[in-house]
């Protein structure tokens, strides 16, 4: 088969894009009926255009669906920030709350006060009981767990992701099933569940050395491109742990509102227990 | 290391979430607009279609994950749509026609994990959820299978498959030349490069972006058949 010139390429491309007169068009379409390498080539180039065509209309599609579910999770903190809080006083839960206490307290009082002076108390344990003085103001005070001083928001949330850290990250508990592909492309989602796994042991063990920009970096490309399932969720974890760490509280509690609302999830519990203490 | 390159977007000054409302033909017109597309239009589609979604999707136990890749997916086809002049402005909605493409999708995925037997999904009033009076999906669309597509989602991963096999510098002139339409010439001049450097590169990239995507083409093509 005969070697194609640079002017029958340019052809070839210009043929392609839709770039040639008509004129020219029909020259191109005249020489292309007689020359057989001309129509080989440009069925390839054919094949390596739509291939490429398809292949950023999924790079656009990524694109364009983080930014929507960025917004949207931007959409629901302002909400969640926006829904105003009833104080504490215009709550009936805590007026009975605190009534129940105080009855408590009262009866309590009363029976203990009873025992004390009148003896009509059967109970014998009361009677031998040594302490059957009232407890003075300073006994009890003593026993007040004292208020610990607040925290500052950034070595909270780093503390937060120190304590909820673990190197090890939770095993698949299921194998993944991948039966129509293990025909033939096993080999290629085998490796992408393994490169996912490989990443998220990298992250924990970065994170472990407090590297969280590192950690972010990597946990963020297997969060995003990642092949669904176990390792791709395990990733989303740590990510959110990885944030708190570089105290990007915001963006770990995105994370974990999804988490904790994603059913099978495998930190599902965990990002729930997470998130409560970050919002308290 | 070249990453590669994402097309402009533009951001109009209409709100499109408003238009999406309001006058849904200016809407549309701002979601088919492509060089730059117009991200705020997509934007609030995409959040339109995965709010309409994702409550039927979970409930019936797909997962996260799979919503995910089956709206993206079906961005890729309106998108293609959108390039053939399959899909126009006239007579029905977007979020219409890419809702039924993702309904489809979800049927499709369903079908594969061979679950359809066990939680039956009532495909008529989902179809239904992302159709109203006056602007439905395409006639036939709703029955339509996701067959078709597959020979262009063989061809998707093949070129995915391959591109990502190419070195940074031939990755950069596939995308330049294939998917931005640069010409190999002023490919040279972006570069700085010489005369003849754009089309040995070209000829190397292409030679081993066609074998490696005909080989993966190949192979996709036989475990689906």
């Amino acid at each position: 088969m005969e070697e194609l010139t640079d002017k029958q390429h340019d052809d070839i491309a210009a043929y392609l894009a839709g770039q040639m007169s008509p004129a020219e068009k029909a020259g191109f379409e005249e020489q292309l009926s007689r020359n057989e390498a001309l129509q080989q080539e440009l069925l390839v180039q054919q094949r390596i255009r739509r291939g490429m065509e398809l292949l950023s209309f999924e790079e656009e599609a990524r694109a364009l669906f983080a930014r929507a579910m960025q917004e949207m999770t931007a959409e629901e903190e302002t909400i969640e920030i926006a829904t105003p809080v009833r104080p504490l006083w215009q709550q009936p839960s805590l007026w009975l709350a605190a009534a129940m206490v105080v009855l408590s307290l009262g009866l309590f009082w009363k029976f203990y006060d009873d025992d004390g002076g009148g003896g009509r108390s059967d109970t014998p344990v009361v009677r031998t009981d040594s302490t059957t003085d009232r407890p003075t103001p300073s006994d009890t005070s003593s026993r007040i767990t004292p208020i610990p001083s607040p925290i500052p928001t950034t070595d909270r949330a780093v503390r937060l992701a120190d304590a909820y850290f673990s190197p090890r990250p939770k095993e698949n508990p299921i194998a993944t099933d991948l039966p129509d592909e293990a025909d033939a492309a096993a080999t290629t989602d085998s490796a992408a569940i393994a490169r996912d796994s490989a990443a998220v042991w990298q992250g924990t063990r970065l994170l472990a050395q407090k590297k969280a920009a590192e950690a972010m970096a990597l946990l963020q490309k297997t969060v995003l491109e990642g092949y669904p399932g176990h390792w791709r969720a395990a990733a989303e974890w740590y990510l959110s742990l990885a944030y708190l760490q570089n105290n990007q509280t915001s963006e770990a509690r995105a994370i974990l509102t999804r988490i904790a609302r994603t059913n099978g999830h495998p930190y599902q519990s965990e990002a729930r227990r997470l998130r409560n203490e970050l919002t308290r | 290391m070249f990453s590669p390159l994402r097309k402009s977007f533009s951001t109009g000054s209409v709100d499109p979430c408003q238009a999406f409302e309001t006058n849904p033909l200016v809407f549309c017109q701002q979601l088919v607009r492509e060089n730059p597309r117009d991200e705020s239009a997509w934007t609030c589609l995409i959040k339109r279609l995965h709010k309409l979604f994702v409550k039927h999707a979970l409930s019936y136990g797909t997962s996260p994950e799979a919503i995910q890749d089956l709206i993206q997916e079906s961005l890729v086809q309106f998108m293609d749509d959108i390039r053939s002049g399959k899909f126009i402005c006239q007579g029905y909605k977007p979020i219409g026609y890419v809702g039924t493409i993702c309904i489809n999708k979800w049927r499709g995925w369903w079908k594969k994990q061979q679950k359809e037997t066990t939680r039956r999904v009532d495909w008529d009033s989902l179809f239904r959820e992302f159709d109203d009076d006056q602007a439905g999906p395409p006639p036939g669309m709703a029955e339509e299978p996701d067959e078709p597509h597959e020979e262009d989602l063989c061809r998707r991963q093949a070129a995915r498959k391959a591109y990502e096999t190419l070195t940074p510098v031939q990755k950069k002139l596939m995308w330049e030349h294939y998917v931005n339409g640069l010409k190999l010439t002023d490919f040279e001049q972006m570069e700085e490069k010489g005369e003849g450097y754009g089309k040995l590169l070209h000829y190397r990239a292409k030679r081993e972006f066609t074998r490696l995507f005909q080989q993966f083409y190949n192979d996709c093509r036989s475990w689906k058949n």
